[in-house]
């Protein structure tokens, strides 16, 4: 379950990243070992703290315990062992003794073995041996035996002279050997100071000498690391943009695009892979281009064939109209030369009510024509009387005109009358009230003539008026007269030509009558023709549609087609 | 005062009946070219040549109409060598009427170029008629030339 899910996620992962994740794993680890390798180094080298700590921990030792390969404590247990010692005390000596040898013993067996040839094994295997040996054996052989004795022996001056003799051959015999034996030791004391001396010294070079070298390569480790940084950046990047641009020619071509351009200038994978797209898409190219150039042939081919049926299809369509048209038309001749008999017949029943009607007309117009003539002689004598009229208001009027006359000259008397009286002085005024009452009745006289004068002017104009409608009137009439004279005589004319017309309705009729049959004939020929064209039709209707499920199929490879872009 | 009355539109005017000699029709009157435009022509009167004054464009400055009630009225004109008939040429000349000296009034209104007009009556109907003053209806120059060739007419 958790590795399917890393290996998800690894999944999701770019190249560059996981190669950068491992470098960078790798190069912590290694400056991981590179920090406690020089920690390490740092801690152990020689006066580093544990080796001084070591150091000092067997210097302890060396200056606490008696040194085994030194004789020196066997020197001093054989100068206590002169002494007076109690039984045990002297047991333990003599026991301690045999120990101090062994240990001796075998600690030369182990230096003999262990050190090489040279100045300190000399000093410590031969020189510090030789006398130490003769020691222990002078002592084994000579001193302990009188020692023993000397315990053993009960009579205090034996045992002293004994224990004289012991320490006789002390100070003779094993004196001078241990003595022999310090100088060889210090001999190796000095000569192992010295070879640890050089020792420490040249490990201390040689330490700091790794540890600077242990510097620059740890620099030099940092530098490469950082190149091989830069160089996996720089091939993961380009192997990376090599396969980017593979995913992208990939993708277009999955999306139909095939005029992407491929550089495959690598011969690595990546640029194999690439050359492998651009030849894929080339042929790819190639191929559709085929298909499109098959499609849009085939397409123009379907188009062709479509058009020349739908041509064919519409010439027979055509066809069938026209010959339909035709038909019609023959049945609209026929049904109109039918109807236009029936009209024919309806007209010359017409005709000959006209006539009739006419006929009656004309005995009415003669009526007519008596009665307007009496009308025309009655408005004559009308306008004679009016004239006569007119000419006696004319003498009316005169002699009102005379009357004013007579008024006006009155008035002027009675004026100058009156003038002439007021002459007169006082014998006139009798006669200026007469001239003043005839000058009044001059007035009045005057007054009613201008009445008189204007009711003659209203009757003379209405008169007028009268004897101008009269005439008007009378011109009318006249008129009238000679209209109905007009139309008696047209009258007249319309009796005698539909007498005429009716002879030649019946020749008409008889022509109508075969022309319908004529016509009835086309018209059943068409229908047969009209049969014919329809099947026709349909046959072709039927190649149409084939063509157009075949169109349809290659327009279907076409619109697949166009979702490839082809270069050329 | 019997006053002859003239009716010019509806402005009604008065002649002293005392100056009329006579009012006779109006006959045709002879016009006299180059004559000043109230100056009507020449008229006959009893066998006497009588110049004549057009009333009614002197007061109105239209010419009198034709009419029946167009009338001559026949003054005597005080001159020099004694009263000279003249004509004035008036309409509606048709009534006479007496009226009171004593009654009439001045205008209080003279105006320079017409001092031939008198003073103002009420008449019997209440309306206003103003006399007429023949004596100086006429100007010195026209007077002259109006009367030259009478004179020299009587005089051989």
């Amino acid at each position: 379950m958790h590795a399917r899910l890393g290996a998800s996620l690894l999944k999701n992962v770019k190249l560059s990243v996981r190669l950068g994740g491992l470098f960078l794993i790798f190069l912590a680890a290694f400056v991981a070992f590179a920090l406690v390798a020089f920690r390490t180094v740092d801690e152990i080298k020689i006066n580093s703290p544990l080796y001084r700590q070591i150091i000092q921990d067997k210097d302890a030792i060396a200056d606490v315990l008696p040194p085994p390969e030194y004789i020196i404590e066997s020197y001093l247990v054989v100068l206590q062992l002169l002494g007076d010692n109690d039984d045990a005390k002297a047991h333990w000596l003599l026991a301690h003794s045999r120990k101090l040898r062994d240990e001796y013993d075998a600690r030369h067996t182990v230096w003999a073995s262990a050190l090489k040839e040279g100045p300190l094994r000399q000093a410590l295997v031969v020189d510090s041996f030789e006398p130490a040996k003769t020691f222990y054996e002078i002592r084994d052989a000579e001193f302990i035996p009188k020692i023993t004795a000397a315990r053993a022996e009960k009579d205090p001056l034996l045992a002293a002279s004994v224990k004289e003799e012991a320490r006789r051959i002390v100070v003779d015999k094993l004196a001078p050997l241990y003595e022999k034996h310090r100088v060889a030791v210090d001999e190796v004391v000095r000569l192992a100071t010295a070879g640890a001396k050089r020792n420490e010294d040249h490990a201390a070079a040689v330490l700091s000498e790794r540890q600077s070298v242990l510097k620059w390569l740890g620099i030099a480790i940092v530098i490469l690391a950082l190149v091989i940084t830069a160089l996996t950046i720089g091939i993961t990047g380009r192997l990376s943009s090599h396969l980017e641009d593979a995913t992208e020619a990939a993708s277009k071509v999955a999306s139909g695009d095939l005029t992407v351009k491929v550089d495959a200038d690598s011969n690595d994978e990546a640029g194999r892979l690439l050359a492998a797209i651009k030849a894929m898409t080339s042929s790819l190219n190639s191929l559709v281009t085929r298909v499109k150039e098959a499609s849009i042939q085939l397409m123009s081919t379907a188009t062709q064939f479509s058009a020349t049926s739908t041509e064919q299809e519409a010439a027979v369509t055509g066809f069938g109209a026209s010959t339909a048209q035709i038909a019609a038309a023959v049945r609209e001749i026929s049904a109109t030369s039918q109807e236009l008999l029936s009209t024919m017949d309806n007209v010359r029943g017409v005709a000959t009510a006209a006539a009739r009607l006419a006929d009656d007309g004309r005995a009415g117009l003669a009526g007519m024509d008596a009665s307007m003539q009496q009308l025309d002689r009655s408005t004559s004598s009308i306008s004679s009387k009016l004239s006569v009229i007119r000419e006696k208001a004319a003498d009316i009027n005169l002699v009102v005109t005379t009357i004013t006359k007579v008024a006006d000259q009155t008035n002027l008397l009675s004026v100058n009358a009156a003038i002439e009286a007021e002459k007169a002085g006082e014998y006139g005024l009798g006669f200026l009230v007469l001239a003043r009452e005839i000058r009044r009745l001059a007035d009045q006289t005057a007054v009613s003539t201008l009445d008189i004068e204007q009711m003659v002017r209203q009757m003379q104009s209405a008169v007028t008026a009268g004897v101008m409608e009269m005439d008007r009137f009378a011109e009318d009439v006249r008129q009238g007269v000679a209209t109905v004279a007009r139309i008696s005589s047209q009258l007249g004319e319309i009796i005698e030509r539909v007498g005429t017309i009716n002879q030649r309705f019946e020749t008409v009729n008889e022509g109508m009558r075969a022309q319908s049959q004529g016509a009835k004939q086309i018209n059943e020929a068409m229908l047969q023709l009209n049969e014919g064209a329809r099947q026709t039709a349909g046959s072709v209707r039927e190649l149409n549609s084939a063509t157009s499920h075949l169109r349809t199929a290659v327009d279907g490879l076409k619109t697949e087609i166009s979702h490839f872009k082809v270069s050329n | 005062m019997l006053v002859l009355i003239i009716q010019i539109g509806s402005d009604r005017y008065a002649l002293d009946a005392r100056g009329v000699r006579e009012v006779v029709p109006a006959v045709v009157v002879r016009t006299v070219p180059h004559a000043p435009p109230e100056v009507a022509g020449l008229a006959t009167w009893r066998g006497q040549v009588v110049p004549v004054i057009d009333l009614v464009r002197l007061l109105r400055g239209q010419p009198c109409p034709a009419r029946m009630s167009s009338r001559l009225v026949i003054v005597d004109y005080p001159t020099a060598q004694g009263p000279r008939p003249l004509g004035l040429l008036a309409e509606q000349v048709t009534d006479v009427e007496r009226i009171d000296e004593k009654r009439s009034v001045d205008p209080g209104l003279t105006v320079p170029s017409a001092t031939f007009l008198g003073k103002v009556h009420h008449d019997a109907n209440g309306a206003l008629v103003q006399l007429v003053e023949v004596k100086a209806l006429l100007p010195d120059k026209l007077q002259t030339m109006l009367f030259a060739a009478a004179d020299a007419e009587v005089r051989p």
